[in-house]
């Protein structure tokens, strides 16, 4: 058996040009712009497999797509034993045409790199300025139409930030080198605790072992 | 039965000798001195919303948290009859107005501690432990002034029971890497019981009397000089002999 020769579902570029610009006028319309800020790795642990040092300094406007129109899901805000957490998951679907347009040098959006959901240049009263982390990119979701896929769907989780240099250039995403260390006033304020009753706690810490 | 109020505040102070320990932490982590954040844990949740923590559709950005990150809690006491004293015998010791103050027999119990470190990565993770680890052999000993009106310095051995990780790396990709490690500690500290004020004796009278007429002769008082005076300070005792014939 073979397959019907009257209807090429595989090999129909015209169909697939047609269905691909469908595919980005649509996220144009709907869609909401976006940075998608590549990961820089400068250091990498070869021992351990993981970055050492890493840097996001470039940010690419695109035109995306949020299935959840921006009701983000996961645990929201939660209280952990680390204190106050945003657990809020996305998926995001970008065209892969215009991807490619953006002259990252990447084949595809790779794990691990940001999306800035948000005002980029002036965050004051944004719908929301979320920054995410992809953990994983499907490149083969939605199944592919004439043969082809015209998406890429990125699975995002809210940024963990560990001191990385974010310097994009665009002031929104930027915001986090800033904000990030000060969200721990908090720590501060029950380190601050800590220090007034220490006044009455005779241990040295630079000689901890005197009492022994 | 009606009790008397009592409160020292010991668990705080020994929770706060025991994160002074952990409090000025630093790792070198994105090619930078980073000092790591100290939480404890069971806060008020309200608190952090107050502080930080998200500020949607504002003007801030929205994350998830700063990672490398230590927490700690209290995680239980027992009482630690090992280390039990005589209950009956009581410390003395002079208030500041001079009277005596008394109290029983403080009481043994371990404090149990939870730390939590929690990174995205694993050597950052490791940079926290490997500072803390060679402070316990298994025990690290502070010293506290835990009942300063008996000028008590109560040396706290701190003892590290056990150090576990868990790096959840299984499983689908939608989700990150969580590394997390869990050390028990237990600190040996002592609870207080109520201190009861004593009024010093200034003076003293004897009266010797014959036993069969019932007749005083003889009175014998002694009396600090000046009566006022704190058992610290110079002072006489002053003695009077009175004969008596009635």
């Amino acid at each position: 058996m073979a397959t019907s020769p009257y209807f090429n579902k595989i090999r129909g570029v015209e169909e697939q040009g047609l269905f691909e610009d469908l595919v980005v006028e649509m996220i144009q319309i709907a869609g909401v712009d976006v940075l998608y800020i590549p990961r820089k790795i400068l250091e990498f642990d070869r021992v351990l497999k993981e970055p050492s040092k890493s840097t996001f300094d470039k940010a690419y406007p695109i035109e995306a797509y949020l299935p959840d129109g921006g009701n983000f899901g996961g645990e929201q805000n939660i209280m952990s034993k680390f204190g106050f957490r945003v657990n809020q998951t996305s998926e995001i679907l970008v065209s892969k045409k215009r991807f490619d347009e953006l002259g990252t040098g990447l084949l595809r959006p790779m794990e691990g790199d940001l999306i800035f959901i948000g005002q980029a240049e002036r965050s004051y009263r944004s719908f929301t300025n979320t920054l995410m982390e992809i953990n994983q990119v499907w490149y083969n979701q939605p199944d592919w139409q004439f043969g082809k896929h015209f998406t890429y769907k990125m699975v995002c989780e809210t940024f963990t930030y560990n001191h990385e240099t974010v310097r994009t250039g665009m002031p929104g995403p930027d915001a986090i080198e800033v904000e990030g260390p000060n969200v721990q006033d908090s720590i501060s304020i029950s380190n601050n605790d800590i220090i007034d009753i220490k006044s009455s706690v005779l241990f040295d810490k630079k000689n901890p072992f005197a009492n022994l | 039965m009606p009790r008397e109020y009592t409160y020292y505040g010991t668990t705080k102070k020994v929770l706060v000798a025991f994160a002074s320990i952990f409090d000025e932490i630093e790792i070198e982590t994105e090619g930078k001195m980073v000092r790591v954040p100290l939480v404890f844990s069971q806060k008020e949740k309200f608190v952090d919303s107050m502080t930080g923590g998200s500020d949607d559709d504002m003007d801030g950005i929205n994350f998830d948290i700063v990672f490398p990150r230590i927490g700690f809690e209290i995680a239980g006491f027992n009482f630690a009859p090992e280390r039990h004293l005589n209950p009956m015998h009581q410390w003395t010791e002079e208030n500041e107005t001079g009277d005596e103050i008394v109290m029983y027999n403080r009481v043994p119990y371990d404090i149990n501690f939870s730390v939590f470190v929690g990174a995205k990565k694993l050597e950052d993770s490791l940079k926290i432990v490997e500072q803390i680890w060679p402070y316990f052999t298994p025990e690290l000993t502070l010293t506290i002034n835990d009942k300063e009106d008996f000028l008590a310095e109560t040396n706290i051995p701190i003892t590290l029971n056990s150090s576990s990780m868990s790096v959840e790396y299984e499983g689908s990709l939608d989700s990150r890497r969580v590394i997390f490690w869990q050390l028990e500690f237990t600190a040996k500290a002592f609870y207080y019981p109520i201190v009861r004020e004593g009024r010093r004796i200034k003076q003293t009278i004897m009266n010797l009397r014959e036993s069969d007429y019932d007749t005083l002769f003889l009175k014998y008082t002694s009396t600090v000089n000046p009566i006022d005076v704190r058992k610290s300070d110079p002072h006489t005792i002053i003695d009077v002999e009175e004969v008596r014939d009635d």
